[in-house]
């Protein structure tokens, strides 16, 4: 539903050049269908009535929030979508069931966010957020209001060296943070206490190489192991090593700058390729499935590509970082179809 | 009771044609124009209010008035091929705008860039601003305030036919003419300057050449500088031609010719000065720790050499330049090492020859010096000293000289600290025999206390030259500020004395090394300044500042001493709506000379409107 209002700004907006939408047509009556962009404040607002109108003639429209070097996505239950925006260090929660829009920072001399990088919700739709610069891990409440920092040590500094992915998991009450430095996978409990660490420095099974995003799916843990150029899936109690996507398949490497992941309600996998300006579809066998996508700024197209978040709806979210907006397919699996 | 519903009518009927214009530009904003090959955008202001101006140095007045600023720019078929921008003003004071005028100040802006991105760029650019406020410059302290009109002009072209083969050609025109409030004289400049250059390389030389012309019609403030009619007009014509390659051991070779002729008219007194200066040498980097340098050079007319500061400053110069003939030649060798990171040998020795005004100089000096930086007590120290010994060879004399810098800076805590302090003594200058000594400190701290934030800062410096009585520039400033969320309160105090030259910009300090003698009109300043400011954003959208400034200063010269007060206010308040702008400001300016004929120049200025940014396409 939420989607409505996207395509309908969608149509307001003005392309230099002709541009096809694109509708993936796929096997078993399989489609991806691209539905919108989302890109400023400006698309929130609801229908001008005439007094609104003449204000903005006579006053100017206000000044709109645009986003600047969107980095990540996810949408919580109320159909919010929220975009970690490192260039204003801050994140866009976008409504566009209320036509509401919130831009989120923290500037205080405590705890500052600086450089928010991967966004999660859980249950009640609280708000995780990853520093990669501070070190930090920031809470918010619903509203977007600050309520707690996790790895805050005492002198300031934050105790992860290089926060990345983060994800939540409201019935076992865990949080999944990455570590891109130390190369491992920390479970903390919702105080931000450590209960477990996943996986060392290593190019084998169940070890990483500078491991990014991260996803859960119901039993799976799914992680980017970037420079190890795969994706690895694990098993999220006991952290133990179940298959791994990429890599080096008879010696030709199959992802090349795995970023964001996601997965459908068909079990199918999503990793956007940083290198190509693409997102690959492959099934849980490791078997490429299709991709969609192509450098450029057109419509569909991507330029340096960078989280990726996928709904219940199987609303496909895609960052198209250097275009500064969030690019958004739905996927129509074969029973909808 | 007829002239105020006459007052009403003619404020309904101006507020009416306010709001048909906003209105008529609002409705027609589109993003961009594009006429044919060109494209065109524009931006502006409008902007309507009540003002008002009281003044016993000019015509005093209030009522309704417009203004605006606009920014035209764009392009002709390409960015690359032809851009251009233009940007009018009117009615524009700091009382309304960022215009920093007490005045209403209205003028335009434009420049062009053609061929921009091929081998054979050229440029145009234009500014004229009428009745806008000026500084006439006092070193150290707040400066006197003018009012008056100027004018550039410039044009240049450029081009690279092969890649060792380029040229430049260009032409540059300014004028001012201003008056310094509290006194009734003009003070008019004219300046002209014209150049070409030519570069090429062959067979590993690269050669150089060039010719500059400039010439500039000064008049001074009668208050100030004590003579009527005292102008002084000067020309210099310059011709440059250089020739340097590259050779073994990482090395370069140079050698660079120069000739500067200059003719001055000085309160009627006609001269003129011819002076030609050989430079030649060489650089090794025989190893990748050490670098060697040696060179020459020789000028054939020294006091030509000495004067030339003074020329391009415009200053009054004496009425004829020395008749004896004066020289100088010189030989140097300099060697650096790194011994290791950041720590730097350097040891150099210089032979240098002198005939001025009928007596020689000789001078062989040889110095060492050491460089070095490093973290100290969680902090980031550097150092540079340097040591000179000079042999005078016709007094048999000779000199101890030391220059010192250094640098600490580190985090204690809370507190941010910096400071650096710098220290010369015996210095030589361009002239043999006479040197400058001198100190410079400088120091900041910061701390944040709760929600305050508190910063303050010192500084200091004084010079002097060896052969002038006490120093020839002293300046202390001290400064502290304090914010706590939105509100910002700020103070500062400073006190400048010395020896200086007065031009049609104002007081500038002594050149260094300048021999007195060759100085017939230098101007004795002292003052000091202090000022308090106050500003915030109390909600968004609402911003607000307050600033009072107070200087008292004397200057003084072999004709003519002043006493002088200078006190400035200024108040602003404005609030954002979108892209309407709520403005209310008010400035007072008090200015007096004791030696001017005129009472102490008081403006005060005040103004209520509002303006709307537009993006009109």
């Amino acid at each position: 539903m939420s989607l409505l209002f996207v395509s309908s700004s969608l149509a307001r907006e003005k392309s230099p050049k002709p541009v096809m939408v694109p509708e993936l047509i796929l096997t078993g009556g399989r489609k991806l269908i691209y539905k919108g962009s989302i890109s400023s404040q400006k698309q929130v607002r609801a229908r001008r009535g005439f007094w609104n109108r003449l204000l903005d003639v006579v006053a100017g429209e206000p000044t709109f929030h645009d986003l600047i070097v969107p980095y990540d996505v996810v949408t919580d239950s109320r159909g919010r979508i929220i975009v970690t925006d490192p260039g204003a260090s801050g994140i866009d929660i976008f409504d566009f069931v209320r036509h509401r829009f919130k831009f989120v920072s923290r500037q205080k001399h405590r705890d500052p966010m600086i450089s928010p990088q991967c966004v999660a919700v859980d249950a009640a739709d609280n708000i995780y957020v990853t520093d990669s610069y501070s070190g930090k891990i920031f809470v918010f409440d619903p509203n977007g209001d600050f309520r707690r920092v996790i790895g805050s040590l005492r002198g300031g500094e934050g105790y992860f060296k290089r926060p990345t992915g983060i994800a939540v998991d409201s019935q076992e009450q865990r949080i999944y943070v990455t570590d891109t430095l130390r190369h491992r996978i920390y479970v903390l409990d919702m105080e931000g206490h450590i209960l477990q660490e996943i996986g060392h420095r290593g190019t084998g099974p169940g070890e990483f190489n500078y491991p990014t995003e991260l996803r859960l799916q119901d039993k799976d843990l799914i992680v980017v192991d970037a420079m190890n150029f795969r994706v690895q899936v694990l098993n999220r109690s006991s952290g133990k090593f179940e298959y791994a996507i990429g890599g080096s398949v008879n010696g030709q490497a199959q992802l090349f700058r795995p970023k964001g992941i996601g997965v459908d309600s068909e079990g199918h996998l999503y990793v956007v390729e940083g290198l190509s300006d693409m997102v690959q579809v492959f099934n849980r066998q490791g078997q490429l499935l299709y991709y969609f996508g192509r450098p450029g700024d057109g419509l569909g197209e991507f330029q340096l590509p960078t989280g990726l978040f996928i709904d219940r709806e199987d609303f496909v979210y895609v960052v198209d970082s250097y275009d500064r907006r969030i690019e958004v397919f739905q996927y129509f699996g074969a029973e909808r179809g | 009771m007829q002239g105020k519903q006459d007052f009403w009518r003619l404020f309904r009927l101006q507020f009416t044609a306010v709001v048909a214009v906003v209105l008529a530009s609002a409705a027609r904003a589109v993003p961009q124009v594009t006429v044919g090959d060109a494209s065109l955008n524009l931006t502006g202001n409008i902007s309507g209010g009540y003002s008002g101006s009281y003044s016993n140095f000019g015509p005093s007045s209030h009522g309704i008035g417009f203004g605006g600023t606009g920014n035209l720019s764009g392009s002709y078929y390409n960015p690359q091929f032809l851009s251009f921008s233009v940007a009018p003003f009117y009615n524009q004071s700091r009382n309304n705008s960022n215009y920093q005028s007490i005045t209403d100040s209205s003028g335009v802006t434009a420049s062009t860039t053609i061929f921009g991105g091929s081998r054979y760029p050229g440029f145009l650019n234009y500014s004229y601003v009428y009745n806008s406020e000026n500084d006439f410059l006092l070193p150290g302290i707040a400066n006197y305030k003018t009012n008056g009109n100027s004018q550039t002009f410039g044009v240049g072209w450029s081009g690279s036919p092969t890649d060792t083969l380029g040229f430049s050609v260009g032409y540059q025109q300014a004028t001012n003419n201003s008056t310094v409030y509290g006194t009734p004289n003009e003070i008019n400049s004219d300046f002209h300057s014209i150049f070409g250059t030519l570069r090429y390389s062959i067979a590993g030389f690269r050669l150089g050449g060039g010719i500059h012309h400039s010439n500039g019609n000064y008049f001074f403030p009668l208050s100030l500088a004590g003579q009527i009619g005292q102008t002084n007009q000067v020309g210099t014509t310059t011709y440059n031609f250089d020739l340097s390659r590259n050779v073994g051991w990482n090395g370069s070779t140079w050698f660079n010719y120069s000739r500067y002729s200059t003719t001055y008219n000085t309160v009627g007194t006609r001269d003129s000065a011819t002076d030609n200066i050989l430079t030649g040498g060489v650089s090794l980097r025989p190893a990748k720790k050490l670098s060697l340098s040696f060179g020459a050079d020789y000028d054939d007319n020294l006091a030509a050499t000495l004067l030339r500061p003074e020329n391009n400053l415009g200053v009054v110069l004496n009425p004829a330049l020395p008749a004896e003939t004066s020289h100088s030649w010189g030989v140097y060798g300099e060697a650096q090492y790194e011994l290791i990171k950041e720590l730097h040998f350097t040891g150099d020795i210089v032979h240098r020859q002198q005939l001025f005004l009928g007596e020689s100089f000789g001078s062989t000096a040889y110095s060492g010096g050491v460089s070095f930086g490093r973290e100290l007590f969680g902090g980031r120290f550097s150092e540079n000293t340097i040591a000179t010994k000079s042999d005078l060879g016709n007094t048999g004399g000779s000199l101890v000289g030391l220059l010192n810098n250094a640098i600490y800076t580190r985090r204690v805590g809370a507190w941010n600290l910096n400071g650096s302090f710098s220290y010369s003594r015996s210095i030589e200058t361009l002239l043999l025999g006479y040197t400058t000594s001198g100190f410079s400190y400088s120091t900041s701290a910061g701390r944040r206390l709760g929600r305050l934030y508190w910063t303050g800062t010192a500084a200091g410096s004084k010079s002097m030259l060896s052969e002038q009585q006490g120093p020839t520039t002293y300046t202390q400033s001290y400064s502290t500020g304090i914010s706590y969320s939105w509100l910002g309160l700020s103070g500062s105090y400073s006190k400048s004395s010395g020896l200086g030259l007065i031009t049609s910009q104002g007081i500038t300090t002594l050149p260094t090394g300048l021999p007195p003698s060759l100085v017939p009109s230098p101007i004795h300043y002292g003052g000091r300044t202090y000022s308090v400011g106050v500003g915030g954003t109390p909600i968004r959208g609402l911003i607000f500042t307050g600033t009072f400034a107070s200087t008292t200063s004397n200057t003084a010269t072999g004709l003519i001493s002043s006493n002088n007060h200078t006190e400035e206010a200024f108040t602003y308040l404005q609030y954002k709506f979108r892209k309407v702008f709520f403005t209310a400001g008010y400035s007072r300016l008090l200015q007096g000379f004791s030696a001017s004929t005129l009472a102490p120049a008081v403006v005060n200025t005040y103004y209520v409107g509002l303006s709307r940014w537009f993006n009109f396409f």
